[in-house]
C-alpha cells in the first residue's frame, strides 16, 4: 500500500535542473559578500577614527555613537535591499527566506538606531555638558529630522513584533511599514549634515551616496518598474472566480503569452488588483495551475480585510503581477524521486508542481487535511496522478494529534509509513509554520538531508 | 538545493571589506581631519603699519613657529630702534571642530601707543548646511559684535548656538593669545 514498490522501477533518469540553481546561489552569494564588505568598509572607517575620538572626553561613548549611527544606516538599507524583489536573491534562496533574513537584522539595526543617541548623548555629557537627560532632549531637539525618523524606526520596530503584529490588521502594519522609506529618508540626510565629521571628503560622501543609490534603484527597479512593465506587457485580467470549501477561492486569470511569464510550478505572484478598494494592497497568493498547463490560476483563503474581496472579482478586472517568486520549483530538485507535502492550502503550489515535474517521475503527494471536506484541489490531484505512471497521491485527514506521538498524522512513523524511501527523494513542504516547522524537524530525524529539503511556510 | 550560508558570506565580505579599506581610511581619516582636530595655534602675521619706522616682512607663522614668527617682527623692530606707533596685527585662531561643523575665527588687533584694540572678528568658518547653516548666519555676527564691545574673548553665549559660541570663544581667545605672543616677542 505504500510507495515502497514504485521505487523499483525501470531506472527512469529524470535530469534534474539543480545546476541552474548552483549558479543563482553563487550570484546571491557574491551579493552577500559584497553588503558584508560594505559593512567592512563602515567598520575601516570608524576603527580609522578611533584615535581621533578616543582621546576626547567622553570618546568611547562618542566613538560607539558615531560607529552606531553609521551601522543602523548600513543595516537598514541591506534590510531594504533584502525585500527589494532583487531577482536573483529571490531564485536564490526564496522569498521566505529573504524576509526572514530581513526579520533577523532588524532588532540589530534597532538597536544601533537607539543606541546611537544615548551613546551621544553621553559622550556630550562627559565633555561637559548638563545632565544625560538634558543632554538628550537637547540633541533631540537639535536633530529634529533625526528624532524624526528614529521614531518612525521604533514606531515600524514595535508594529512589527510578532505579538502586536498577529493583533493588528494586516493593512495598518504594512501602511507604518512603509513609513520606512521616509525613515531612511530622513535619516539620511541627518547623515550627510551632522555627519560631516565622519563623513566628510569626496570619496567617502559619493560612497555613503552610492549605497542609497543602489538600493533605492533596485527598489524602484524591482517592485515597480519591473511589476508595471510586465503586467503591461501581458494585460493580465481576472477571468473567473471558482468557490470551494471553507471560503477557499480561485481565481483564473487571462492574458496575452502568458507562459512567458516564466511562471513554474511551485512558484507565486504578488497580485494587485486594480479596483478602487484593493488597487493600493498586494497579496502573495501560490498559484495552483501554471501557465505551462494552459491556465494561470492562483488559489487563496479570503481571511483578513483585502482577501476578503477575492470572490467579489468582477471578469475583466485589470491585475498587477509582480513575480514569479519562490524557490520550491522542479528547478530546485536533486534527485530523480519525489515527494510532495501539502498541509491546507499548501496543497494549492503543490498542485501545480505536481503538473510541472516530469511526467514519469516517481512522485508521492501527501495531502494534509483537517477532514475530507476540506480538501481542497484533491479531486484535481486525483485526475492529475491517474494521467501520470508514477505517482501516488495520499490524503492525511484527521486531528493534529500528540506532538510526541510519533504515529500522529506527519509524524516520523506515519511518514516512514507513507514514504518508506524518503531519503531517496527530494521532499517539497508547504503549509503554515505551525506544520512546517515539527514536520522539518521529524524529517532531519528521518535523515533527509537539507539540501533534499524545499520548504516554503508563509506567516500571515 | 545548495546551501546559501548568509552570516558565513557576509562575514567573509565584511573582513575582506575591513582589511582591504582599512589602511585606506586611516590615511584618508589622518589627512583630513586630525589636523583639523587637533588644537593648532593660530598664524599670526604682523604688519607694520603707517608708523612703522621700517617695512617689517609680513610673517606668518604655523602651529609650532608662532615663536619664530614673532622673533622675526622683534628682529625687524630692533633695526629701527623706535617702537612703532601703530600695528596692525592679523591672527587666526585655529579650527576647533563643534559638535555642529568647524569654527574658525579671524581677528584683526591694531596696536598703537600700548594698548591693543580688536578692530574687527570675522568667522572663517562656521558650522554649515541646514538647520546648524541658518544659526550660523545670525550667531556669527552677534558673536563678533560682541566680541568687540568686550575687546576680549569674554563673551555671552548666544541662545541656541552654545556650542557654536563656545568654539567662537576658545578660537577668538587663541588667536588673540597668538597676537599678545607675537607683540612681546616683538617687544623683545
Amino acid at each position: 500500500m505504500t510507495g515502497a514498490n514504485v521505487a523499483t522501477g525501470t531506472a527512469v533518469v529524470v535530469p534534474s535542473r539543480a545546476g541552474d540553481h548552483r549558479r543563482r546561489a553563487r550570484a546571491a552569494r557574491a551579493l552577500l559578500v559584497a553588503a558584508g564588505a560594505n559593512v567592512g568598509v563602515v567598520l575601516a572607517l570608524a576603527l580609522a577614527r578611533a584615535p581621533v575620538d578616543l582621546p576626547q572626553p567622553g570618546g568611547l561613548a562618542l566613538w560607539l555613537g558615531r560607529l552606531t549611527g553609521l551601522l543602523a544606516e548600513v543595516l537598514v538599507l541591506g534590510q531594504l535591499l533584502l525585500s527589494a524583489r532583487v531577482p536573483v536573491l529571490e531564485r536564490a534562496a526564496g522569498q521566505d527566506q529573504l524576509l526572514r533574513w530581513h526579520r533577523t537584522m532588524a532588532p540589530l539595526a534597532l538597536v544601533c538606531v537607539l543606541l546611537h543617541p544615548l551613546l551621544l548623548a553621553a559622550a556630550y555629557t562627559a565633555s561637559g555638558g548638563g545632565g544625560l537627560w538634558s543632554e538628550l532632549w537637547t540633541t533631540g531637539t537639535s536633530y529634529l529630522d533625526a528624532s524624526a525618523g528614529a521614531a518612525l524606526f521604533l514606531t515600524m520596530g514595535a508594529v512589527s513584533v510578532r505579538w502586536v503584529r498577529a493583533r493588528m490588521p494586516y493593512e495598518s502594519w504594512y501602511v507604518l511599514h512603509l513609513t520606512a522609506y521616509a525613515a531612511v529618508g530622513l535619516a539620511f540626510g541627518h547623515q550627510l549634515s551632522a555627519g560631516s565629521e565622519v563623513l566628510h571628503g569626496i570619496v567617502v560622501r559619493t560612497w555613503w551616496i552610492a549605497q542609497l543609490v543602489v538600493v533605492v534603484g533596485a527598489i524602484v527597479m524591482f517592485r515597480v518598474l519591473l511589476p508595471v512593465a510586465t503586467s503591461l506587457r501581458h494585460r493580465v485580467r481576472v477571468e473567473g472566480v471558482d468557490r470551494h470549501a471553507g471560503n477557499v477561492v480561485s481565481v483564473r486569470l487571462s492574458g496575452q503569452d502568458l507562459h512567458r511569464l516564466g511562471a513554474q510550478g511551485g512558484q507565486f505572484f504578488v497580485w494587485r488588483f486594480l479596483t478602487p478598494r484593493d488597487w493600493w494592497r498586494a497579496h502573495p497568493f501560490s498559484l495552483s495551475m501554471a501557465p505551462l498547463e494552459g491556465q494561470l490560476r492562483f488559489t487563496a483563503r479570503e481571511i483578513g480585510g483585502g482577501s476578503r474581496a477575492l470572490s467579489r472579482l468582477r471578469p475583466g478586472t485589470r491585475v498587477v503581477v509582480e513575480g514569479p517568486y519562490g524557490v520550491m520549483t522542479d528547478g530546485a530538485r536533486t534527485r530523480n524521486k519525489a515527494v510532495l507535502i501539502g498541509a491546507g492550502l499548501g496543497i494549492a503550489p503543490m498542485r501545480a508542481l505536481l503538473a510541472d515535474l516530469p511526467a514519469d517521475l516517481d512522485t508521492i503527494v501527501v495531502h494534509r487535511a483537517p477532514h475530507r471536506a476540506a480538501a481542497v484541489l484533491h479531486e484535481e490531484l486525483e485526475n492529475l496522478a491517474k494521467t501520470r505512471r508514477r505517482t501516488k497521491v495520499h490524503l492525511v485527514a484527521g486531528p493534529r494529534g500528540d506532538h510526541r506521538d510519533p504515529n500522529r498524522p506527519l509524524g516520523r512513523s506515519h511518514l516512514h509509513r507513507l514514504v518508506p524511501d524518503l531519503r531517496s527523494r527530494d521532499v517539497y513542504v508547504c503549509g503554515p509554520p505551525g506544520m512546517a516547522g515539527p514536520l522539518l524537524a521529524e524529517l532531519r530525524g528521518l535523515g533527509v538531508r537539507p539540501a533534499q529539503i524545499h520548504i516554503e511556510s508563509f506567516e500571515l | 538545493m545548495s546551501r546559501i550560508r548568509p552570516v558565513r558570506a557576509a562575514g567573509v565580505g565584511l573582513l575582506a571589506g575591513l582589511g582591504l579599506t582599512y589602511p585606506l581610511a586611516q590615511h584618508y581619516t589622518s589627512s583630513g581631519s586630525s589636523a583639523a582636530v587637533t588644537v593648532t595655534s593660530g598664524g599670526v602675521s604682523v604688519q607694520g603699519g603707517q608708523g612703522a619706522p621700517a617695512p617689517t616682512p609680513s610673517t606668518t607663522a604655523g602651529a609650532g613657529a608662532g615663536a619664530g614668527g614673532g622673533a622675526g617682527t622683534g628682529g625687524s623692530a630692533g633695526a629701527g630702534g623706535a617702537a612703532p606707533t601703530r600695528q596692525v596685527l592679523k591672527a587666526a585662531g585655529p579650527t576647533l571642530q563643534t559638535r555642529y561643523g568647524p569654527v574658525q575665527v579671524r581677528v584683526v588687533v591694531i596696536a598703537s601707543g600700548g594698548t591693543d584694540r580688536i578692530r574687527s572678528v570675522t568667522a572663517v568658518q562656521l558650522p554649515s548646511g541646514g538647520h546648524s547653516g541658518q544659526i550660523s548666519s545670525y550667531a556669527g555676527p552677534q558673536l563678533a559684535q560682541e566680541a568687540i564691545a568686550a575687546q576680549s574673548a569674554k563673551i555671552d553665549t548666544v541662545s541656541g548656538a552654545s556650542y557654536t559660541s563656545d568654539g567662537y570663544r576658545r578660537s577668538l581667545q587663541a588667536a588673540l593669545v597668538a597676537i599678545r605672543a607675537a607683540e612681546k616677542k616683538a617687544a623683545g
